[in-house]
């Protein structure tokens, strides 16, 4: 059982340290800009990947953005300009966020159609459903009636 | 009426699907093709086999191809033979780009199974690669006459690939010539 626990700690530690191991340094004359570089790194990604942002992705394609994302910055680019530099290269794929265009319309609204059909079918059935129970309501009533008037009838014999 | 409401969620699944696929598959064919008739970018490298420094002004030879390879990359080795053959058969110039490599190992590897290039571009760091979007190796661009880039592909180029994708453009290039 110690065993176990400790060869959990040891794998929780060794996910630290790659992870680490990927965020090579880069210095700027601006301090403020390592915060940017970063949160860019974090935005795009990589070109190589299926599903990886460029910090999270070690691959040489994904190193050699790195670096020039970290040139444009120090050359005083705005992102605005970082992004029209990656997506003249490499297209929408680089982006997570897509940009709102024509073939790009079902993404955007696909989930709000997809949201309104559902509550308005569910509204629908609900209503159909109450009344339903609402006329089974009432004809129990009905049957009770019935009954009671039967048995007085009887009672009456 | 109850069985048909019972379908409507597959129905509606299915339609989604179908949706997405015909929405965004064009897209991923848009996006792999960014350059497309645009010009090449311009840069300032060496040549693989010494140190003079090459510019776009050195790709005289137009249209021609512009493969990107690396000795690290298998693929490369299956279309060498094709790219061989083109170079045999005088189709079209090509030239490469040797992509993050070593420059002896690069060298080593042309001769001894053949070079297919009028030269290569020596990138170790990626630098042409990027302008042109490339994201690994072996990648082929068919370049025009004033310097557009016309066709690309990502991936193995093979004798299938070069008929559906280039000879047609290349033909059509060579007649507007005329």
């Amino acid at each position: 059982m110690k065993n176990r626990t400790l060869v959990c700690i040891l794998c929780l530690l060794s996910f630290t340290a790659e992870s680490e191991s990927s965020k090579e340094v880069y210095s700027f004359v601006i301090d403020e800009n390592q915060e940017r570089f970063y949160t860019l790194l974090d935005t795009y990604r990589c070109p190589k990947c299926q599903s990886s942002n460029l910090s999270g992705s070690n691959a040489p394609i994904a190193k050699d953005l790195k670096r020039e994302i970290h040139r444009l910055i120090e050359e005083g680019k705005t992102d605005e300009q970082i992004e029209a530099f990656l997506r003249s290269r490499y297209g929408d794929f680089i982006l997570y966020k897509p940009a709102l265009r024509k073939n790009t319309l079902i993404l955007w609204l696909g989930p709000f159609i997809l949201l309104s059909l559902i509550v308005f079918l569910v509204v629908s059935w609900n209503m159909s459903s109450k009344r339903k129970s609402k006329d089974l309501e009432a004809e129990q009533i009905v049957k009770v009636i019935e009954r009671t008037r039967l048995k007085k009838l009887f009672e009456e014999d | 009426m109850n069985r048909i409401t019972h379908y409507l969620p597959l129905i509606f699944f299915i339609f989604l699907i179908i949706g997405l696929f015909t929405f965004l598959d064009n897209e991923e064919s848009d996006l792999r093709s960014v350059l497309l008739d645009k010009n090449f970018p311009d840069f300032s490298l060496s040549k693989l086999e010494n140190q003079e420094i090459v510019t776009k002004n050195d790709l005289v030879e137009l249209p021609s191809l512009l493969n990107v390879w690396a000795t690290w990359c298998i693929a490369c080795r299956v279309e060498h033979p094709f790219l061989m053959r083109l170079r045999n058969e005088s189709t079209i110039n090509i030239y490469g780009l040797n992509y993050k490599d070593d420059r002896s190992k690069a060298i080593n590897l042309l001769d001894q199974i053949g070079d297919p290039y009028e030269f290569s571009i020596f990138d170790h760091e990626g630098i042409l690669a990027i302008d042109l979007g490339v994201y690994g190796a072996p990648e082929t661009f068919l370049i025009d006459k004033s310097g557009i880039i016309r066709v690309r592909h990502v991936g193995v180029l093979t004798p299938e690939v070069w008929e559906e994708k280039f000879n047609g453009v290349l033909n059509n290039l060579k007649e507007d010539e005329k």
